[in-house]
């Protein structure tokens, strides 16, 4: 799993490319714990997502809850859409496709 | 045969009535002609006394005949003619034997031409040449007064009359010869004769009809209404036979009486053999139908490959309806139930039981329940309907075709061959025949089997077969036998093989010996299936090598990467809270299906009954949605804890267009 991290004033842009597993969580985790403190709003770039796993759901849900809603998860693949949705979380949280 | 030529009694009889009267009329001649010429010469010898004594009387006191003149002699000839025609003697004459013959003196004839003929060709003194006749001799010899001999010459056919003419010293100088004629006696006694035949026809002609009809009555009737009687009888076995009566009894009242006895006595037998004959039909129709049900229910062999195991039996009963029986059936997709038994008994009543064993368990095993309860269920079952006391030594099993996990439990029967590269017995619970107790208590057991290894289930009469020196087959020589077997066999166990392998080997122990019971060999074989296995430290990094594995097999798209996270989700479950020092990764491949298993030693979890709770959404980031997700991504979770430990099946469809071809069943 490789991030690439885009700033644009207080909006930061996270594009996750590969597979967000179990094992690869904790670094997409370290990854939001560094976001500067004035980052008030979230993209998450999924288009090169290739895997979730529940660990990743999770931070999905932590990054959420960090930016108090302000989160938007972009060009997320049906197949992982589906994931989200069996999980719940497209009822909370803005997906958006470009 | 051919047909004789009908002649009935009644004709028979006329003819031999027919064939009597006319020897009857044609002897009537024969011996009524002597019998009438007595009666004859018996009215006539009167007569001719007297003329006799007449002439006797006149000529006696004249003698000796020489001292006689012409004229005394023509005087004594008148007297004859007079004595001729007053009587009706058709010759009076008188005459002296002589030597070789007699010598006549005087002759008279009634008739007057015959009276000058006699005298010419008999006048004194003539010798007629003639054998003495036998009254003749008989007056000689002084043992008769008279006589009379017939006598048929050129003078017709008389009877002639002889009477002596004695000197005064009573010796006996000449005959006096009186010729009585036949022809008159014989018209008497044609006449008499014709009367005669007349009455004996007329007696024959009533005796016979008299008889005839008595014969008809007493006889002829009886027997024809007797031979209808038996015609009938025959044809439609009717023992009723019409009541008859009669006053007297006789031969052919007897003959009535013998055959009706002897009708009911054969209607009797008769009615006796059909029952009995419809009994041993029906019986035999019984064995038919019930070695027919019995080879339905129970083949006489029974080969089932399917996927992840092989199976095959051997059933052959000692005699024509068997006390064995085994039942192999598929549970659901991935179970198979394999069921080996033996009913106490043979014959029909073992049959019939079998069946009923056998149907309640098929019928209880596909409720779901434990074996154990399966077994306990149809044990109160029998004993309930048992009446007979009949019982079944029953080994029940089923085997997870996907996990290689073999549930088990016994009632009472012989302990199983565990096969694997060295076989050795089961130890089951040894349990309770079924039927015996309905309080019999049974225990539930498992054993997982790996990729080849099997179960051998039998009867008794694999290893109770003996040979011609009485021994045993035993458990041991099995158990070696089947040793034997895999250790020359570099190939995997195949059920078939092993099964024929050991009823040969049961065959040539006792050969030369009849097989006094039921033979049946169970072989149920595990196939995994397993195309890789992995034993990995139970850390997250280790589904490195599944998630590549996974992918080789799956491929790596969308969707495979789904089913992927569901295996992580599991896995990672594991690590982080089972407790494990390893964990097994199994994986396997069959038809359209790639399975997953997982396996670890850790502390008992089943994640397919786990109650998930459902979490708010800002309490998410805790976690709580693995379980979820791998249910949702796979086609199946299955879940087993044995062995202490707990394995986790997790099977999902290959791709459609990616099924290998080596693994679709022949």
């Amino acid at each position: 799993m490789t991030i690439t991290k885009t700033v644009n004033e207080n909006e930061a842009t996270l594009k996750v490319e590969g597979w967000l597993d179990t094992q690869a969580s904790p670094d997409f985790h370290q990854e939001l714990e560094n976001l500067e403190p004035e980052i008030d709003s979230l993209i998450l770039d999924f288009s090169a997502l290739e895997y979730i796993s529940s660990a990743g759901v999770r931070e999905v849900v932590a990054a959420y809850k960090k930016m108090d809603g302000a989160l938007v998860v972009k060009n997320v693949s049906s197949g992982i859409m589906s994931i989200f949705k069996a999980t719940g979380i497209d009822k909370k949280v803005r997906f958006e496709n470009a | 045969m051919r047909k004789k030529p009908r002649l009935s009694i009644i004709v028979q009889i006329a003819i031999v009535f027919v064939i009597a009267m006319h020897l009857s009329i044609g002897l009537i001649p024969f011996f009524g002609k002597y019998y009438l010429m007595k009666r004859a010469v018996a009215v006539n010898q009167d007569t001719a006394e007297g003329v006799a004594n007449l002439v006797r009387y006149y000529i006696e006191p004249r003698l000796p005949m020489s001292s006689l003149s012409e004229e005394h002699l023509n005087q004594t000839r008148e007297l004859f003619r007079e004595l001729c025609i007053n009587f009706h003697f058709r010759y009076v004459y008188l005459y002296a034997p002589v030597e070789d013959g007699i010598m006549y003196y005087i002759a008279a004839a009634e008739d007057d031409h015959m009276h000058e003929e006699i005298q010419k060709i008999r006048p004194y003194g003539t010798v007629v040449k003639r054998a003495p006749y036998q009254a003749e001799t008989d007056i000689l010899a002084g043992e008769k007064d008279c006589g009379y001999q017939f006598v048929t010459n050129q003078f017709g056919r008389v009877c002639m009359f002889i009477f002596p003419v004695k000197d005064k010293d009573g010796n006996v100088v000449a005959f006096i010869g009186i010729d009585d004629d036949l022809s008159d006696v014989q018209l008497e006694l044609a006449k008499e004769q014709q009367m005669l035949m007349l009455a004996v026809l007329v007696y024959f002609i009533i005796t016979h009809i008299l008889s005839l009809v008595l014969l008809r009555r007493v006889v002829i009737h009886p027997i024809d209404s007797l031979s209808k009687k038996m015609r009938s009888f025959i044809e439609d076995k009717n023992t009723e036979l019409p009541k008859r009566s009669y006053i007297f009894t006789d031969e052919v009242t007897d003959i009535q009486d013998s055959f009706e006895k002897m009708a009911g006595d054969i209607s009797a037998y008769v009615k006796d053999i059909e029952e009995y004959s419809m009994e041993k039909a029906k019986d035999a129709a019984q064995i038919d139908v019930a070695r027919k049900i019995q080879s339905d229910i129970v083949a006489p062999d029974f080969n089932i490959i399917g996927n992840g195991y092989n199976a095959f039996c051997v059933e052959r009963p000692a005699r024509a309806v068997g006390g064995d029986f085994y039942d192999i059936f598929s549970l659901n997709d991935k179970e198979i139930c394999v069921i080996v038994g033996d009913i106490s008994g043979k014959g029909i009543s073992a049959a019939l039981f079998m069946v009923m064993v056998k149907t309640n368990l098929r019928n209880y095993v596909n409720s779901g329940a434990s074996m154990a309860e399966v077994l306990k269920h149809v044990n109160g079952e029998i004993c309930r309907t048992n009446s007979q006391d009949m019982f079944a030594t029953v080994f029940l099993s089923v085997l997870n075709t996907e996990t290689g996990v073999l549930r088990y439990a016994n009632a009472g029967h012989e302990k199983p061959l565990f096969l694997c590269e060295n076989p050795y017995y089961l130890e089951p619970d040894s349990g309770m025949a079924l039927g015996l107790f309905d309080d019999a208590t049974f225990v539930d057991e498992e054993c997982t089997l790996k990729d080849n290894q099997g179960i051998l289930i039998y009867t008794d009469g694999i290893v109770e077969s003996i040979n011609t020196k009485k021994k045993q087959y035993g458990m041991n020589l099995l158990k070696e036998n089947v040793k034997n077997l895999c250790a020359h066999s570099a190939e995997k166990y195949e059920s078939e093989k092993v099964v024929r392998f050991v009823i040969d080997s049961v065959d040539d122990y006792s050969k030369d010996m009849e097989q006094f019971d039921d033979i049946t060999c169970v072989a149920l074989i595990y196939r995994d299936n397993e195309k890789e296995r992995l034993l990995l430290k139970p850390e997250l990094s280790s589904f490195d090598i599944v998630k590549e594995k996974m992918i080789a097999f799956l491929g790596n798209t969308e969707e495979s990467r789904n089913k992927i996270m569901a295996c992580e989700e599991m896995f990672s479950n594991i690590v982080n809270y089972s407790g494990t020092d390893t964990i097994n990764v199994i994986f396997r491949l069959k038809y359209n299906v790639f399975a997953v298993e997982l396996i670890d030693h850790g502390v008992p979890f089943d994640p397919i009954n786990a109650v998930i709770r459902n979490k708010d959404f800002l309490e998410l980031d805790t976690g709580g949605m693995g379980i979820k997700l791998a249910r949702l991504n796979t086609k199946e979770m299955i879940y087993s804890r044995t062995d202490d430990s707990n394995r986790l099946l997790m099977k999902y469809d290959l791709p459609k267009n990616d099924i290998p071809k080596n693994d679709i069943p022949k």
